[in-house]
């Protein structure tokens, strides 16, 4: 494809359409013309999004122009060091699921089998929960020695603020954009022909993106249907608040599902997940996947190709990486056999691994009411299956090809859930167990002494704000 | 207290050789004697297949668990370093490429290197990427420096592997093992009892009548697989339809001209010759399908490709590509050959005794040997043989020869999907199938696939849009800074006679 231009037409206006324009149109050349069919934010939708990310977001919302100086000052954005999973069914104890650098090894064993040995809970030898549990927030620094450098972090956000930042970074970009609706979709033999606009245009493309959520627009045209997991319902709230919460959403079981406080600068959202029994006000949503992602010259990103449970960061991890995909596989000519095949094997396994870290939360021991029982149902699988029993057994942390969750959310989750090791590594005994209790006791003196020293996250933002006015004025 | 349940006590291994010695060492590293009793039988009768190894960087980390000396490690196995691997022959006849270890340049922005590189071709087409690689630059002049760890460095872009008397490394093991109190036994084994109920293996009979009771059985007896598919009867999967060589003949000679920092393959006929040079002499092997030329051609040409005089006679040695479906099974688990084998094209046998032993370890079972625990150690085991095999056939596969009737059934034979949809990404635009514990990274892929002419039509889009001069400026710069780091390292021999030269030969 170096000769004549390729065309790539963005089909919808939430944030998965508005990021995928900024994402192609940075990295792409001039040889490929890209064009934003805008066709308007639907606030609903984008609630399933759900409003945390993972650490790995943070580069790629800065590769979109995303900083913290743009997040923090324009839009009502906090930090977020995990999520704490309070009255959680089958568990004595609330646990927050924080994001950690890789955990520490003692004498060439891993923590855990220490932990193990010495029964010792993981909690207090993690900064970032134990700093999101006193409300404390602080970046992590370089320094190694420091222990909140072992600290990760993500983001607590509004979907609908976000998306009004990129369309700003859409309108100034360059990307060609028209504010219209699709009103046909023309096929040929499973290929989008064209796109008949509200505004009375047809325009065409080399490769189309559908981007329309769970309307699904181009790839029902094309005939790829959505294979439902499980119904749910969502209901969600905005309370102005006075003061930021902690850098850290909490989540809360009740029989008939849960729901999620978001803590932002200027107000808790909140999310209720239920049962979708028709309930007035309640956006039903169905869990689930297309069986391919991308189908000759289309393709489909975030809620379009998959709707996971917004209980994790799974939905934003996965809109992420769907558009990496497409940067990694943006085709060079005008067939696509390769890209498609590549991409929709990689679209399996992440939707695969997605959904099995949400899936993990719903085994344990639940109200008998039908939501959870509906989700006990449809978490099982063979391959969570081996992750427990694998953990179960001997501590043991089974993995697959790139997960987007990593070795250390697997084991907080594990921990937090309640499970518990039934054998530990012989490699322990090398160490004396008093020794790998003093050195464990010194870490979590050391981290409380620190969080101790932490600023509130308000106090943290509000005085990180005052810093980029006056570098922007410096 | 957690529920410990019932412990092992006793650990058989049978047989020997690498994977054997490689066992004994590890576990007697790990495990006190009073807790767990090691014995090893091996009989001096059985020879061992154990020719001039090469190895891969991985072996360093085996080492280094056991905690033994690379000092030490040299002088005891004659053992000099490896940069990389030399293939002569194999895309067309006359040309030849270098796999290194180590990466080839620097990513940058988040884009590969090789994706830079690709753009830069198009201005520079004579160029090599092997010229992008400190330790191919190193290697090409017969030298040799330790990496450094600072990342700012341009040499902590080396790495390195080793090339050894596998004979005199599990010799070595031997005695490291014995000193931790694992137990030899010299003798046969002649027969196996199970447990009627259980189906576990209760006792191997020796020769001698001497019964030898355990709790656990490595199976390190080499192809035979005495306990594992003999006894227990675990079937074989045979990869030959995509890797028909069945036969290797084996000679050492003496060792002419520099010190080589690498190992050398070279495709011939109907297979490929090895040549790995130790300290004192050069070890060589060719290695072919016996349908296709006798053994007797191939001894002549085995002999004919000799850097210097022959040291013995060649030794002939059969096998079989694939491995046993199931590597572990009841209480026996099959380490080395017992378990599986491929071609030492990559230098990967010693390497998959090492996942064998380590993942063993890491999923150290109680005595009952739960189904859980085995179904997890036979799938990693498998993941692994199967992502060496897909690189392994690539060599074979990627060819233009039409010389022979072997190179002719290479090129067009069917390859695994996994293998196809990686040789189709690349050649579209130089993107790389990626899964993330794969043993051959990237830059292996790009080397073997670049070097036997499996160039991508077009360049990624996103190295498209970056400005051409900015990138041939990165990389004239990158490439002086590695010139200048090579010149200023030792030759090969010259490091090696310092650090860690064998008075004797082993």
């Amino acid at each position: 494809m170096q000769r004549s231009e390729f065309k790539i037409v963005i089909c919808g206006g939430g944030l998965a359409g508005l990021m995928t324009a900024l994402a192609l149109h940075g990295a792409l050349s001039s040889a490929y013309q890209i064009v934003l069919i805008d066709e308007g934010e639907d606030a609903d939708d984008d609630l399933s999004y759900g409003s945390v990310t993972l650490p790995t977001a943070y580069d790629f919302l800065r590769g979109l122009g995303l900083d913290e100086p743009v997040l923090f000052s324009r839009s009502n954005t906090s930090f977020s060091f995990g999520s704490h999973y309070v009255d959680w069914p089958g568990t004595d104890t609330d646990w927050i699921q924080c994001h950690h650098q890789i955990l520490p090894v003692i004498g060439g064993v891993p923590l855990n089998h220490h932990l193990t040995r010495n029964q010792r809970s993981l909690a207090p030898l993690l900064i970032s929960g134990v700093a999101a549990r006193h409300g404390k927030f602080a970046h992590p620094p370089n320094d190694a020695s420091n222990p909140l450098s072992r600290a990760e972090y993500g983001y607590q956000f509004s979907a609908h603020q976000w998306t009004r930042l990129l369309a700003e970074k859409v309108q100034t970009s360059g990307v060609s954009r028209s504010a219209s609706s699709i009103e046909t979709v023309n096929t040929d033999n499973g290929e989008v022909i064209s796109l008949d606009l509200t505004s009375g245009e047809t325009i065409t493309a080399d490769l189309f993106i559908d981007c329309t959520g769970p309307a699904r627009k181009l790839l029902s045209a094309v005939g790829h249907s959505f294979a439902t997991i499980r119904r749910i319902s969502l209901t969600h709230s905005l309370k102005s608040a006075s003061q930021l919460g902690p850098a850290c959403r909490r989540v809360q079981a009740s029989a008939q599902g849960w729901s999620a406080h978001t803590f932002l600068q200027d107000s808790v959202h909140t999310l209720m997940i239920q049962k979708d029994d028709k309930a007035v006000d309640a956006t039903p949503y169905a869990l689930g996947a297309l069986d391919v992602a991308w189908h000759n010259n289309t393709v489909a990103i975030g809620a379009a190709a998959s709707a996971h449970d917004p209980l994790t960061p799974g939905p934003m991890v996965m809109l992420q990486r769907d558009i990496e995909r497409l940067l990694d596989l943006i085709p060079v000519a005008r067939t696509f056999d390769m890209e498609q095949r590549e991409f929709n094997r990689r679209f399996q396994n992440d939707v695969n691994h997605t959904d099995m870290f949400a899936n993990a939360f719903y085994l344990n021991e639940a109200p008998t009411s039908s939501f959870w029982s509906e989700a006990a149902s449809a978490a099982q699988s063979p391959d969570l299956n081996r992750k427990i029993v694998q953990f179960e057994s001997r501590g043991i942390l089974t993995k697959f090809d790139l997960e987007p969750f990593n070795d250390e959310d697997w084991t907080v989750l594990h921990h937090g859930l309640g499970r518990r090791v039934a054998r530990y590594d012989l490699q322990v005994e090398a160490t004396a167990r008093l020794d790998i209790d003093q050195q464990l006791d010194g870490m979590a003196r050391a981290i409380e002494q620190l969080v101790g020293r932490m600023p509130p996250h308000h106090v943290y933002v509000s005085n990180m704000k005052r810093y980029f006015e006056k570098q922007k004025y410096a | 207290m957690p529920d410990q349940k019932p412990a092992i006590r006793n650990i058989v291994i049978v047989g020997g050789g690498s994977a054997g010695w490689m066992t004994a060492a590890a576990l007697s590293s790990l495990l006190p004697p009073h807790a767990v009793k090691i014995t090893l039988i091996e009989s001096e009768q059985i020879g061992t297949i154990g020719v001039g190894e090469a190895t891969i960087p991985d072996v360093i980390n085996f080492n280094a668990m056991l905690g033994i000396s690379e000092q030490d490690f040299l002088r005891a196995t004659n053992g000099t370093f490896k940069l990389g691997i030399e293939f002569v022959n194999w895309g067309r006849i006359g040309e030849a490429y270098f796999h290194p270890f180590g990466p080839h340049g620097v990513d940058m922005q988040g884009i590969d290197f090789h994706q830079f590189w690709m753009r830069y071709r198009q201005s520079h087409p004579n160029s090599e990427i092997e010229t992008f690689s400190l330790s191919a630059i190193a290697a090409r002049q017969f030298k040799f420096a330790m990496p450094q760890n600072d990342p700012r460095s341009v040499m902590s872009q080396l790495r390195y592997a080793y090339h050894f008397d596998a004979t005199a490394y599990a010799r070595y093991l031997r005695a490291y093992a014995e000193e931790r109190g694992a137990k030899r036994e010299e003798g046969k084994v002649i027969d196996v009892t199970l447990n009627s109920e259980t189906g576990f293996i209760e006792t191997v009979t020796m020769e001698s009548g001497q019964e030898v009771q355990g709790d656990l059985f490595f199976d390190c007896s080499g192809f035979r697989a005495l306990l594992l598919g003999q006894k227990l009867g675990v079937q074989f999967t045979d990869w030959a339809h995509w890797l028909p060589c069945d036969t290797a003949q084996t000679v050492a000679c003496e060792r002419t001209g520099p010190l080589l920092p690498y190992t050398k393959s070279t495709a011939k006929t109907a297979g490929w010759q090895w040549r790995i040079p130790t300290q004192h002499r050069t070890g060589n092997g060719h290695i072919y399908a016996s349908d296709l030329i006798s053994d007797e051609d191939a001894i002549e040409s085995l002999l004919e490709d000799l850097d210097g005089p022959a040291k013995g006679e060649p030794r002939r040695i059969k096998f079989r590509t694939g491995h046993r479906e199931k590597f572990w099974e009841k209480n026996c688990i099959a380490v080395g050959l017992s378990g599986g084998f491929l071609e030492p094209l990559e230098s990967t046998s010693l390497f998959l005794i090492q996942e064998g032993i380590s993942k063993f370890i890491s999923l150290f079972p109680s005595a009952d040997m739960p189904t859980a625990v085995r179904d997890e150690y036979n799938r990693q085991l498998k993941k692994k043989f199967e992502q060496v095999r897909d690189f392994i056939i690539l060599h074979y596969k990627a060819t233009q020869r039409d010389d022979s009737e072997f190179w002719n059934y290479c090129r067009t034979m069917s390859v695994p999907d996994s293998l196809t949809q990686k040789m189709d990404l690349f050649q579209e635009a130089g993107r790389i199938f990626r899964y993330e514990d794969e043993l051959f990274t990237r830059p292996s892929w790009v080397a073997v696939m670049v070097g036997q002419n499996l160039l991508p039509r077009t360049v990624d889009p996103i190295v498209d849009s970056l400005s051409a001069q900015e990138i041939v400026r990165s990389l004239g710069s990158m490439q002086s800074a590695m010139m200048n780091a090579s010149q200023k390292m030792e030759t090969h021999e010259t490091f090696l006679k310092k650090y860690a030269w064998a008075s004797v030969p082993a």
